[in-house]
């Protein structure tokens, strides 16, 4: 992780406030050395950041005049707020350049499925376009602490599988794009899936830190309560009075009730919110080749499409029929064909 | 049984990513207590802990459809990696504070609290060196990471408006004080309103803990938390009942009589921490001695995880002595004349008030420099509690102020166009003499001089420039820049600077050494505050206190009182605070004050109601020194 130092995060800040300002329309004067600057902006987007005027000054002062960019106040959620309304967050590209070299398709094939008693043969392989959806997801776990990150999903819009495109905004060969966005919903949904996964892998060292305090405090309730209920047998010390067996069964109750209480207390104070956020949405057109593959073992066969992508330069992996994670492996009976993920594979097959 | 709070936002939450398999998930250990569905929660952890995602598309609606550059992505990225940085390593409540001049001290306990101790903790700091600093820097931080949403305060009464008007200025957070209404026993305004502050008096009576208990808290905090320390009241009850996430307890005294205190508030923090009493008590409680601990540093060794106590010796704030001297001004002549009338005038509006059974009873407190009587709907016959309180304060204040304040009811009473007449015909009174002698003889010495009302403090502006003495202003109604160049004349020119009350509130005034208090506010805690602004941390001078009164008047008992029974002015900043929250009264001092004025038809009953309320403040302040001194001894000097 980047090592921030208060200077490099007022850089990053004012280089920020600056691009926004501009972005959506306005004029900005704020050189690297001063603390202060100036703006001039349409007066939405300055009512937007929470001016009342066209022009105000950029402060990288809290609590200084006009706009303060600063990391705490008020300057990030309506930078978030002007993002949202005046900057839009989908994108549609085109890496056009990429060539496709005919080439042995069986080939590729065979590489990726070795198999002794079983075949994949290749039916047909059709060069042309297919969508791709990057999607930004900001991920943010609130419990009795918080986590936070972002993570970048990139779904092929036609299989609806994830794939692994790398950091496209940075790629040299991306080009903006006149085609309409489509199938949003579908990949946004697939993408918010990946990133539970991936954020439950990510968020582990959290998790175990949860885990073990919740463990330590339920203990501690647990014992507590269980010697207070203990303690309720007892005789009062100062007047030697000897409680019934009635009076003990009710407050061992009333004890057995406030351990409950507390520990769905603690619970609700532990349990974990995630909330996932899509950020920014890049729709990039790749050229394909979709090959048709015929996956055959003894009598059972089945026709499977695969994708080959000319940024990745490899066969995208299918669809786990159980899980939906992508994979090369097989599940093989005398009667069927089956894509199944490597976890599924381990676990019992479905009946 | 009633849905957690958890339950009931998860209930409202916008769309939902479908289910997964379980593939991933940790089955459910059986020790957990289960109350959602795996379906609702299809990932937990190994202890079960739920983990509900939630798919928050909504500003995809909104969303144009124009479409974005590769830059206009990435500025989108930026910014979700600037929010990213925003961890507890930067505390995000720092920054756009008004006048909070945090210690280095105050930030490591928020730090602590934030990061070790998880919002459950005991603020113990020695008197004065900022627990509530530390909580409210604390609940905003909580506030800005929108950790925490609904917060529940609950101070001490006469704390209330103090606690009300930092949480506003300083803090810029508005906090809701219940009415005085059937309103507030109704669960709706507790569940309705997300930031409350009240009294523990209010909080605790009537039908108004179960209404509270009902709506759940992501954060309560509890001023002067050693009231409790007896599982058996109330207000014990209450705190532990209040269905919370975090919780802050403020005592700078803990323990009061006996250890068994530190129990019962360790256990509204963390029931079973320091186990059950009778086990506490086995193992650190001396038998036949219950203020005696035994297993010391075991004991410290636990407190360590629940408590933090700053104290003086251990961050090194030792202040150099103050002096404090009451400077008593007799008026002559038509000044004299003023006071003898006004409170015959007073006490006869105060009668008609009161056959009118005018019930606006001083509920609602004086804003700074109110000298104005906003009295233009209120006829003479119907004057409130608030504008009595007023008017006897713009008494005590200066004629010119009285002038003013009384000027609407001059339109409609004879009496009172006399009185003003009179007040206006003062052109120096007798504490503007002695307020010149003193600066006379203060020569060489940088001096503040508060006053209490607009009219006063113009009043003295002319006094200075008749008698050719540089001064500088600082008062509310200044610009920012205009109060900094106020503070630089001080500071490089003048040796006198004119205050109202806000004065130089989180500016560094330490290198004046002196404080005039022109006139004085019925409420101790203000006084306090103006003390704070030059006998704090970075003072290296001794400081000299000078209160001006006028023989005979209000101030002048409230003087004696706070100067000769519980000797305030050599109090440590803070203490006041907690002898106020020790006493039994329950009410504002200043309501108080008003109280005993209106129900004294003489000047003898006004002296015994006074002997009365110092008698209450010496008892209060006993026992706070006792609670003090046993909490020296328990915790010493080196408590980290």
């Amino acid at each position: 992780m980047a090592v921030y130092s208060q200077n490099s995060v007022q850089d990053d800040l004012r280089e920020f406030a600056v691009d926004l300002l501009s972005e959506t329309g306005g004029m900005v004067e704020w050189q690297d050395d001063q603390s202060q600057g100036s703006a001039l902006v349409p007066i939405e987007v300055g009512q937007c950041l929470g001016q009342n005027s066209e022009s105000f000054v950029l402060s990288n002062e809290a609590g200084g005049a006009g706009l303060s960019v600063s990391l705490g106040g008020q300057f990030l959620d309506l930078a978030v707020r002007t993002l949202e309304h005046f900057v839009p967050m989908r994108g549609a590209f085109a890496m056009p350049e990429l060539n496709i070299k005919k080439s042995d398709f069986q080939q590729i094939v065979d590489a990726a499925f070795g198999w002794q008693n079983a075949r994949a043969r290749v039916k047909q392989g059709i060069v042309g376009h297919t969508t791709y959806h990057t999607w930004w997801l900001n991920v943010v776990l609130h419990s009795e602490d918080t986590w936070e990150t972002v993570i970048a999903v990139s779904v092929n819009s036609s299989s609806l599988l994830p794939t692994e495109l790398g950091s496209v905004l940075d790629s040299m060969d991306l080009q903006s794009s006149k085609t309409p966005i489509v199938h949003e919903p579908e990949t946004l949904h697939v993408a918010g899936m990946i990133a539970q996964r991936q954020t439950i892998k990510l968020a582990r060292s959290f998790f175990d830190r949860a885990d073990q305090r919740l463990n330590r405090d339920r203990k501690r309730l647990k014992d507590y309560y269980a010697a207070m209920q203990r303690e309720a047998t007892t005789t009062n010390r100062r007047t030697k009075v000897v409680p019934s067996d009635e009076e003990i069964q009710d407050r061992k109750r009333v004890v057995g009730l406030e351990l409950k209480r507390k520990l769905v207390e603690l619970d609700d104070r532990f349990a974990v919110e995630a909330s996932i956020k899509p950020l920014a949405l890049a729709q990039v057109e790749i050229p394909t080749v979709v090959i048709e593959v015929e996956i055959q073992r003894k009598s059972a066969m089945r026709v499977y499409r695969l994708y080959w992508n000319a940024l990745r330069k490899s066969l995208e992996p299918l669809k786990c029929s159980r899980c939906a994670e992508g994979s090369f492996n097989f599940w093989f009976t005398n009667d069927t064909v089956d894509a199944v993920c490597n976890s599924c594979h381990s676990s019992k097959p479905a009946e | 049984m009633k849905r957690s709070s958890l339950a009931n936002k998860v209930e409202s939450a916008p769309t939902l990513v479908s289910v997964l398999p379980l593939a991933e998930v940790t089955k459910q250990t059986d020790s957990l207590t289960h109350r959602q569905s795996e379906a609702e929660y299809p990932y937990r952890t190994a202890s079960g802990i739920p983990i509900r995602f939630r798919l928050n598309d909504s500003h995809l609606l909104n969303e144009s459809r124009s479409v974005a550059s590769r830059d206009q992505l990435k500025l989108h990225l930026r910014l979700a990696d600037l929010q990213l940085l925003r961890g507890f390593d930067q505390l995000l409540c720092l920054e756009g504070l008004q006048g909070v001049e945090h210690l280095p001290h105050q930030i490591e306990t928020v730090r602590k609290v934030l990061r070790r101790f998880r919002g459950r903790v005991l603020l113990a700091d020695e008197v004065g060196l900022g627990k509530t600093i530390e909580a409210c820097l604390l609940l905003r931080e909580y506030l800005l990471r929108g950790q925490v949403r609904r917060v529940l305060i609950m101070v001490p009464n006469p704390l209330v408006s103090q606690w009300h008007e930092e949480l506003a200025t300083k803090f810029l957070l508005d906090f809701t004080v219940p009415p005085r209404t059937v309103a507030s026993d109704r669960l709706e305004f507790w569940e309705q309103t997300d930031r409350v502050l009240v009294s523990t008096s209010f909080a605790k009576s009537g039908k108004r803990p179960e209404a509270i208990t009902n709506a759940a808290w992501d954060l309560v905090i509890v001023d002067e938390a050693h009231h409790c320390k007896n599982r058996s009241t109330r207000i014990w009850q209450l705190v532990n009942s209040l269905k919370r996430k975090h919780i802050f307890l403020l005592s700078a005294t803990p323990v009061q009589n006996n250890l068994t205190e530190l129990h019962s508030l360790l256990t509204l923090l963390e029931p079973g921490h320091l186990k059950t009493e009778a086990d506490f008590k086995r193992q650190y409680v001396t038998r036949g001695n219950p203020r005696d601990p035994r297993n010391r540093e075991k004991l410290r060794s636990l407190l360590s995880e629940v408590m933090i106590r700053n104290t003086r010796s251990l961050v090194q704030i030792n202040l150099p002595p103050r002096y404090a001297q009451t400077i008593m001004a007799r008026p002559e002549g038509s000044e004299r004349e003023l006071y003898q009338e006004v409170d015959g005038f007073l006490r006869m509006l105060t009668a008609k008030s009161d056959a009118d059974a005018d019930e606006s009873i001083g509920d609602t407190p004086i804003s700074e420099g109110s000298t104005e009587v906003t009295a233009a709907s209120a006829p003479v016959g119907r004057v409130s509690r608030m504008k009595l309180q007023s008017l006897l304060q713009t008494l005590g204040s200066h004629p010119s102020a009285f002038a003013s304040g009384i000027e609407s009811l001059a339109e409609v009473d004879q009496v009172a166009q006399r009185l003003k007449v009179l007040a206006t015909s003062v052109t120096k009174s007798a504490k503007d003499v002695r307020l010149l002698e003193l600066l006379q003889q203060s020569k060489g010495h940088k001096a503040l001089v508060f006053v209490h009302s607009k009219k006063t403090l113009h009043r003295l502006q002319e006094l200075m420039t008749e008698t050719k003495i540089s001064f500088s202003t600082f008062s509310g109604e200044q610009s920012a820049s205009e109060k900094d160049l106020a503070v630089e004349s001080l500071r490089n020119s003048v040796n006198v600077m004119l205050c109202t009350e806000s004065g130089g509130e989180g500016r560094n005034l330490q290198f004046a050494d002196t404080l005039i208090n022109y006139d004085l506010p019925w409420n101790p805690m203000r006084i306090e505050q103006r003390i704070g602004r030059i006998h704090r941390f970075g003072q290296t001078q001794d400081v000299f206190i000078f209160n001006l009164c006028t023989e005979g008047s209000i101030e002048s008992r409230i003087l004696r009182l706070l100067n000769d029974k519980i000797r305030m002015f050599e109090l440590v900043v803070g203490e006041v605070g907690s002898i106020l929250g020790n006493l039994d009264e329950g009410e504002e001092f200043e309501s108080l004050v008003l109280k005993m004025w209106v129900n004294s038809a003489s000047d003898a009953q006004l002296e015994k109601s006074f002997d009365q309320l110092g008698d209450s403040l010496l008892d209060a302040q006993e026992k706070y020194l006792d609670a003090k001194n046993l909490d020296d001894a328990l915790f010493g000097e080196d408590y980290e």
